[in-house]
């Protein structure tokens, strides 16, 4: 692609590094390039840098003049498998990714996040949002956000039966993890059997920790409720939903971009796709949607 | 010259399943140099992927120091594979073979297949199986004897719930009659699987299916030592000299069965201060993989 340079990346992070792709953008067909914008994406529930939007954006992003960061969080992959994908552990790693994207020269830095990605922008948002600090954000770009995620997990175990039931799992973690004397808990991996259909097979099965399931899906996951945290953002946001979404309800988008432009945020944006949960077949409409909100904002 | 390339790449097995790799080149003064120079296509270990600590996140790099290129896959055993079912071991050869194909597509004439773990076992597969020209050996790195039999021993060691035989006995039942098409599956736990606790670091995770062929009795092409005596392309082993998980008779039982079968060109390097990983020693491993390299052609 000639409109793009693509590399792998591996960002320093104390002892360890964030894996990601870099894309930038070099477009420049009727002064197309913005060169000062950057779209750090962050991916959905159990996603990666190599799936989903996270995979089809950055180059259309490109080709409209945007460059974009495509990052792997502590819950990428497994992390919910194994007790290291906790929500807010994931602020001191997107810290680091918008360093990393200010040292390569970005002024404006806009976070994208897919499905369990928007529980993880809209956090960090609401956390960042005074700009005179040095993790300043420009704009929130969120795709399918659920406007909680414990309760979008809790009715869609709910309605499938799952087993065990979401009550019996608040349960367990109560007694396994300790919560509020942390540190002294144990944790274990569990399955949840029909919690995304009514059959035992692999694909309507989730696992987490007692511990992951406690702080992004738990009724006291305060960090993943969306509509908390949604007020707390300050800088523009486009919100994107498909019509046809299995996972989370398009009143959803509307709830939550009410719910901004109440709290006194008046750059606020919600966009209907055509679309299910992932956007497939939808994957340029929502490219472009994308790009005619940025150039509005962020073209020079 | 040729410069420097750093680049993900995508491309279909032929069931469709789609493998990303990361192919590192370093420079070249001609073309033909950058393709005779023999390129190392690297398989990942369990639940692993291109960037996974140890070996497939660290050799890459140190080869391109010392003028190979590199080729790191993700196979459908990547990640979660395992997990959910798609990683079956017996049709991840097709992955191998859509990369081997590809470098081969590509000019790459002397492609060398560098297996982790078990990336080894799945490589040793292929090459019984596939035998493409531009193949010029395999390197086997911590190569277990038999997956099914390795999982067997763990699990006894640590008195794993529920145990192997138990796993076993459910498995017959959920798959039936045919595993390769049953419709039956479902994802289960193994707790004490790794370690003597019930944390989630001492977990395993499968579905019945994936299990059946990469660690049950039945799993007759994840047991290497019954189908390496058919591989005849030179091979390398290399295995640290403190590996906890795979003994080091294994490589050398393995080794043993290629010169009965008649392939003498079989070498085995142990890796001192290593474990399974052995980019825990680079200094030692490099020089090692480097100067068997440059015998291939």
């Amino acid at each position: 692609m000639d409109y793009m340079d693509q590399e792998l990346v591996s960002i320093p992070f104390g002892k360890s590094k964030i894996d990601g792709i870099y894309y930038h953008s070099t477009f420049k067909e009727g002064n197309r390039a913005d060169g000062n914008t950057i779209v750090i994406h962050v991916h959905g529930f159990l996603g990666n840098f190599l799936d989903g939007s996270q995979r089809f954006l950055p180059p259309i992003l490109a080709e409209g003049g945007y460059s974009s960061l495509a990052i792997n969080t502590r819950m990428a992959n497994f992390g919910l498998f194994f007790g290291y994908g906790i929500l807010n552990d994931t602020i001191p790693q997107i810290d680091r990714v918008v360093e990393y994207a200010q040292e390569l020269g970005y002024k404006n830095v806009i976070l994208s996040g897919y499905s369990l990605g928007t529980s993880i922008i809209l956090r960090y948002a609401s956390l960042r949002n005074d700009p005179r600090k040095t993790h300043n954000i420009n704009g929130l770009i969120t795709l399918a956000a659920p406007y909680s995620m414990p309760d979008s997990i809790r009715r869609r175990w709910d309605y499938w039966g799952s087993e065990p039931s979401y009550q019996e799992v608040f349960e367990e973690a109560k007694d396994i993890i300790k919560p509020g004397l942390e540190g002294t808990g144990q944790d274990r991996t569990i399955l949840i059997y029909k919690a995304r259909g009514n059959s035992y097979c692999p694909e309507h099965t989730e696992i987490y920790t007692y511990r992951t399931w406690w702080h992004l899906a738990g009724p006291e996951a305060k960090y993943a409720m969306a509509h908390k945290k949604i007020q707390n953002v300050k800088v523009p946001i486009l919100l994107i939903q498909g019509w046809h979404d299995q996972v989370v309800r398009h009143e959803e988008a509307q709830q939550l971009a009410q719910l901004a432009l109440n709290a006194g945020n008046k750059d606020v944006s919600a966009f209907y796709v055509n679309a299910g949960h992932t956007f497939e077949d939808k994957e340029e409409e929502l490219g472009d949607i994308i790009v005619r909100w940025l150039d509005r904002r962020f073209k020079d | 010259m040729v410069s420097r390339q750093r680049k993900i790449l995508s491309f279909p097995a032929k069931d469709g399943f789609t493998v990303n790799g990361m192919l590192v080149t370093g420079e070249f003064k001609e073309e033909k140099d950058l393709y005779e120079t023999p390129i190392v296509l690297l398989v990942h270990g369990v639940m692993g992927n291109f960037l996974a600590r140890g070996t497939p996140r660290l050799l890459p790099n140190a080869l391109e120091e010392n003028g190979i290129s590199s080729f790191s896959i993700n196979t459908r055993m990547a990640f979660m594979g395992q997990i959910f079912g798609g990683g079956i071991f017996d049709d991840s050869i097709m992955d191998i073979e859509a990369a081997v194909d590809r470098l081969a597509e590509e000019g790459f004439r002397n492609i060398v297949i560098l297996g982790w773990s078990l990336g080894a076992n799945q490589s040793v597969y292929y090459a019984v199986n596939i035998q493409h020209p531009n193949l010029k050996g395999l390197i086997l790195e911590g190569c277990s004897y038999s997956l099914p039999l390795s999982n067997k021993k763990r699990l006894e060691k640590w008195d794993s719930i529920p145990s192997y035989d138990h796993i076993y006995e459910i498995a017959k039942k959920v798959l039936g009659n045919d595993p390769r098409t049953s419709k039956n599956d479902r994802v289960f736990i193994v707790y004490r699987a790794w370690g003597p606790t019930f944390n989630p670091s001492d977990v395993e995770l499968h579905t019945y299916k994936t299990w059946w062929f990469m660690r049950s009795p039945e799993a007759t092409n994840a047991k290497t030592y019954e189908i390496i005596s058919d591989l005849s392309i030179p091979v390398l082993f290399i295995h640290g000299e403190n590996d906890y998980a795979v003994d080091p008779d294994e490589p050398r039982e393995l080794k043993r069965i290629l010169n009965e079968s008649g392939n003498n060109d079989v070498e085995i390097k142990f890796i001192p201060d290593a474990r399974h990983d052995c980019m825990e020693n680079p200094g030692a491993t490099v020089p090692v993989l480097i100067e068997w390299l440059s015998n291939i052609s």
